[in-house]
């Protein structure tokens, strides 16, 4: 046979001659039970292909012939598992039948004497005897020739899993940890885990997420090797509840391993790795990892990683979370503060003027003296003012040094019927049921009746204000204490609308008021509950509620009961009671009304056509009534109760020229009347005047806000509330009829406001500088600054004189010359900071009157200027034409402003402008053959454009 | 004699300064109302002028509140508006309103009231 000639080249000895372990097995190995005959027969091609393998300490796998007969080196044995040493003189394609589908092909052509192959971390599942294992190559195959057979396949090869699982691993940790900027809150993180988990299937299989909540470990996250989400928070819908092991790790602290049955799976490995948040366990990541991905030490500590990242993200999203409500928390804080001081002010404002106005009637001689009923009014006001103030001081003291109990031998039932009375009686008017139980045989005790009153008080008026229909219960009792002796309980019951109950834990916050559109009226601070809590544990005991929506409510508060061997201390009747009923439920309000009121009910009353309709909208009887009074000489009232009633009334047709309204109210308040009747074609024109319960510039701000023509602050004298309707019916009828006349006189008011100031100075700068002991410095001072004054004068006056002569359609004496722009430009910019001039580098001359063109630039900039910090002029020579462009970065101007901007008295109401400037500008330009344009307005700026024809060079 | 002079304008600041000057009264100048309130607490002063018309705070609130600290000095609120002023609010106050187109009558007005006073 041929290969006898080569066995003196490498003999037996010869090609197992070297170290190692396969050395040795392939000695002793009997090859004549393979396909390759004994070694003696191998060809030399044979022989060198494996003293190389042999003898190379990079993984290696030889492979020989048709039936591809392994021979590998001590390096290529891990790689094998369990094969080793089983596979050595086997067949290829019997012990690695596991993936032969993938590498046959490549073996058969490389051995066919195709070229070498390149495989660069080539996924096989190999097994090594401990279930299928995902492995990782890189590889390369070349052909032996052999002279004879033909030959072999060489493999040299490296397991690249350690390296490709590494960095997906570190992939899927940074996916995970770059979720961190989008997470604000515990339940996002969770939401960020099980993205990118569920993405992660090259890794895993499963997971789950358990937190430690307040009622025990809790699924939050889940989904199994199905891809579907596991229904939470039921965690046995998993495949294999994971709840088992977490368990198990909660417990340990550590993370725990096991093996389950799955079923459809078999056996599989699943850890479960505590979640940390700093040092605490928050919860646990259940972990199926990938079936094909062995549970070796490397796999768990990047799971301990994994979980380590969660936590992070659970922690980061917990911190978020509790800063975002924190800082919810600090808003509602303060929202709830202003409603409570603006609550306060209007209710301390309401009676105020009850009690103001009609002693300021009789002060200043408007009327010589008050009826019965009006000082019966005003009297109750005053209570109601006490009481406010009482319920105040009560609360700040509770809130400092603490409400102190005087505990005197009191006949609680008696005080208790006594306070109910009037109650009572608020009842029957309001159509509602007071019961009371009080039980029998309750003695004197020791008690501070004053408290006492405030809790019963404040418990009634807050039940019978909140109850539409049905009754209010009050019943009086006592009952064991399970400490010490026994308690009295006295328990408010209404059939109000109740509270929800996220909102029953803040009824006694004293900011707070319950939003109820049903309430009977919005009257009350929003204390009473607080003052009535503050003054049941000044007592010892407690205020507790209990209420369902729909059913009602219960006010519960259970106070020590103290026996007192003495007699009840006589005690002064308060009219604290019958103060708090009266105000809840007004007495018939008939007694107040004055003849020539109507109310809208009865609107179908005569009304004289020449008579203006003043429609009053107030849910304070009194007042409402009081404001009725007041206007009735401007024509006839109707009156609403709130804004519902109101806006039915105009809603329906009826003809109103003034509204005359109160801010707060129930139902529908004075803001939504008010954007009502602007929203409304037919009404939008109508004046609106408002009864403000804020101070100052706050009131004025409001006013604004609603879009109302004028306010009136409470408290209001009637001369005052008088003046200012007059008014708004007036300004109303100019902006509609008789414009000419009225505005012309209005226009005289609006220039000669414009030009007081400038004459006062120009006049004392005068009669200062005529002295002779002045000093020269102040004197030069002094006329420095009334010249622009001065100026300015001229201008207004030029600028009256002009809308007097368009006013009767005659045309302006327009006076033209050329006219340097620069030198006029530079005189309206100086002194002015923020204004910048930029001139063109030819001449700008222009066609133009001179003093028209100087008053329109100086308007145009004043204008920019009240509007801006930064105005550029810049001047643009267009052929014909000469732009002047003022540029602003103001706000803009509001479209609806914009459209009838040129138009005159569109400033009107505003101090300092009597809107005739850019209408007077915009004639004056365009009789000099020009123009002035808004050109451009938005959010941040505006630009008017002065068009003037420009002036021809050889001219001047 | 030392005069509070609250005007948020600086030409009228200059005008009447300088007539208080010519009298011999020494001048605090506040720009705002705001100042005002600020200048009265810090400062001892024999009477104000006030303009009524310097927002935010306005000429009367700072009578108002000068009245509500306990302050009695004579007060002299000026305004060209009349119409804007409360003159029942303005006697409550023990405020005198003066024309402000009428300067130097103005300050003749205060040497009357301290003359009285």
């Amino acid at each position: 046979m041929s290969h006898h000639r080569h066995m003196t080249a490498l003999g037996r000895d010869g090609v197992f001659a070297c170290d190692g372990e396969m050395a040795r097995r392939a000695r002793e190995f009997d090859w004549a039970t393979t396909p390759l005959g004994p070694v003696e027969t191998w060809s030399a091609s044979l022989r060198t292909a494996v003293a190389i393998v042999l003898r190379t300490r990079y993984p290696m796998i030889l492979s020989w012939g048709p039936s591809f007969v392994m021979i590998y080196n001590d390096a290529f044995i891990p790689t094998l598992g369990r094969k080793h040493p089983g596979a050595l003189g086997g067949l290829l394609t019997h012990e690695f039948a596991e993936i032969w589908d993938d590498v046959g092909p490549l073996q058969r052509a490389v051995l066919a004497g195709g070229s070498a192959t390149w495989e660069e971390d080539l996924p096989l599942p190999i097994e090594r005897g401990h279930g299928p294992e995902e492995t990782f190559f890189t590889f390369s195959y070349s052909h032996v020739p052999d002279d004879d057979g033909p030959g072999g396949v060489l493999a040299v090869l490296s397991v690249t899993t350690e390296k490709v699982v590494g960095a997906r691993r570190i992939a899927l940790l940074n996916a995970l940890a770059s979720q961190a900027t989008a997470i604000g809150s515990v339940d996002q993180a969770t939401a960020a885990l099980d993205a990118v988990l569920a993405g992660a299937s090259t890794e895993l299989v499963g997971a789950a997420l358990l937190l430690t909540l307040d009622d025990g470990p809790t699924l939050v996250m889940g989904f199994d090797d199905t891809g579907e989400a596991v229904d939470r928070p039921d965690a046995d819908s998993v495949r294999a509840s994971p709840r088992l092991l977490a368990t198990r790790a909660l417990a340990s602290g550590e993370q725990e391993v096991d093996v389950i049955d799955v079923p459809g799976r078999g056996r599989a490995t699943r850890v479960a790795c505590p979640v940390r948040d700093g040092d605490k366990v928050v919860g646990v990541l259940v972990v199926d990892p990938h079936p094909l991905r062995p549970v070796d030490d490397e796999h768990l500590r990047f799971l301990d990683l994994l979980a380590g990242t969660a936590g992070q993200l659970l922690a980061l999203g917990h911190a978020r979370q509790e800063e975002t409500e924190r800082l919810a928390a600090l808003d509602r804080l303060d929202a709830a503060r202003t409603a409570f001081l603006s609550t306060v002010s209007h209710e301390l404002r309401t009676p105020l003027t009850l009690v103001l106005g009609p002693l300021e009637d009789v002060v200043n001689g408007r009327r010589d003296a008050l009826d019965p009923d009006e000082v019966l009014d005003m009297y109750r006001s005053a209570e109601r003012l006490l009481g406010l103030v009482e319920a105040l001081l009560d609360i700040s003291r509770a809130n400092t040094v603490g409400l102190a109990a005087q505990w005197r031998p009191t006949d609680v039932r008696a005080i208790t019927a006594e306070v109910l009375r009037p109650f009572r009686l608020a009842a029957d008017r309001a159509g509602l049921t007071l019961v009371t139980a009080l039980q029998a045989d309750i003695e004197v005790v020791e008690l501070d009746a004053d408290l006492w009153e405030k809790i019963l008080i404040n418990l009634v008026a807050n039940a019978l204000k909140f109850t539409e229909a049905g009754q209010v219960t009050v019943s009086l009792s006592t009952a064991p204490d399970p400490s010490a002796g026994s308690s009295l309980v006295l328990q408010v019951q209404d059939t109000g609308p109740g509270i929800p109950p996220e909102d029953q834990s803040a009824v006694f916050d004293r900011f707070h008021r319950i939003q109820t559109p049903g309430a009977r009226s919005i009257e009350g601070s929003g204390l009473g509950l607080a003052v009535a809590l503050e003054s049941a544990r000044a007592l010892g005991g407690e205020l507790t509620v209990h209420s369902v929506p729909g059913e009602g409510s219960t006010f519960t508060a259970v106070v020590p009961l103290l026996a007192s061997t003495q007699d009840a201390r006589p005690r002064a009747a308060t009219r604290r009671a019958a103060s708090m009923a009266e105000s809840l439920v007004p007495l018939s309000a008939s007694a107040f009304v004055p003849d020539d009121v109507t109310e809208p009910d009865v609107a179908e009353a005569p009304t004289d056509g020449s008579r203006p309709v003043v429609l009053v909208v107030d849910d304070h009887a009194a007042l409402r009534h009081r404001v009725a009074r007041t206007l009735s000489p401007l024509g006839t009232i109707l009156t609403a109760e709130d804004g519902q009633a109101a806006w039915e009334l105009l809603d329906g047709g009826r003809h109103v020229d003034l509204v005359v309204t109160d801010v707060m109210m129930p139902r529908l308040d004075g803001h939504e009347l008010v954007r009502r009747v602007r929203a409304d074609p037919r009404l939008r024109s109508l004046p609106v005047v408002v009864l403000s319960a804020r101070a100052g510039s706050e009131a004025a701000s409001e006013a604004m806000s609603l879009l109302a023509d004028d306010y009136v602050v409470k408290p209001f004298g009637s001369e005052e509330l008088l003046v200012r309707c007059r008014t708004a019916l007036e300004l109303a009828g100019l902006r509609t009829q008789e414009a000419g006349r009225h505005a012309r006189t209005l226009i005289l008011a609006g220039v000669s406001h414009d030009m007081q100031t400038p004459l006062a100075i120009v006049g004392a700068a005068l009669e200062l500088a005529s002295d002779p002991e002045i000093p020269e410095e102040t004197r030069r001072d002094l006329l420095v600054r009334a010249e622009p004054r001065v100026a300015h004068l001229r201008r207004l006056v030029l600028r009256f004189l002009d809308w007097s002569r368009l006013s009767v359609d005659e045309g302006l004496p327009i006076a033209v010359s050329v006219v340097d722009l620069a030198p006029l430009l530079g005189a309206v910019a100086a002194g002015r900071p923020g204004v910048t001039l930029t001139l063109p580098s030819t001449r700008a001359w222009a066609r133009c009157d001179e003093l028209r063109t100087e008053a329109a630039l100086h308007n145009l900039v004043d204008n920019a200027c009240r509007a801006a910090t930064h105005v550029a002029i810049e001047v643009d020579t267009t052929g014909s034409e000469m732009v002047v462009r003022v540029r602003d970065d103001g706000p803009g101007i509001d479209a609806a402003v914009a459209a009838s901007l040129f138009d005159p008295f569109t400033g009107i109401g505003r101090p300092g402008s009597h809107g005739l400037g850019l209408y007077v500008s915009r004639e004056a330009a365009r009789a000099q053959g020009g123009d002035l344009v808004l050109e451009e307005t938005s959010a941040t700026g505006t630009t008017f454009a002065l068009h003037l024809p420009a002036a021809r060079l050889e001219e001047p | 004699m030392r005069v509070l002079l609250a005007d948020d304008d600086p030409d009228i600041r200059l005008v009447l300064s300088a007539m208080m000057a010519r009298r011999g009264w020494s001048v605090v100048t506040a720009n705002h109302g705001e100042e005002a309130l600020a200048r009265l607490a810090d400062t001892d002063v024999d009477a104000a002028i006030l303009d009524q018309q310097m927002p935010p705070v306005l000429g009367m609130e700072v009578a108002h509140e000068a009245r509500r600290r306990g302050l009695t000095l004579p007060l002299v609120l000026c305004t060209g508006w009349s119409g804007t002023v409360d003159r029942d609010e303005a006697d409550r106050l023990d405020v005198v309103v003066a024309d402000k187109t009428q300067l130097s009558a103005t300050v003749q007005l205060l040497a009357d009231l301290l003359d009285h006073a």
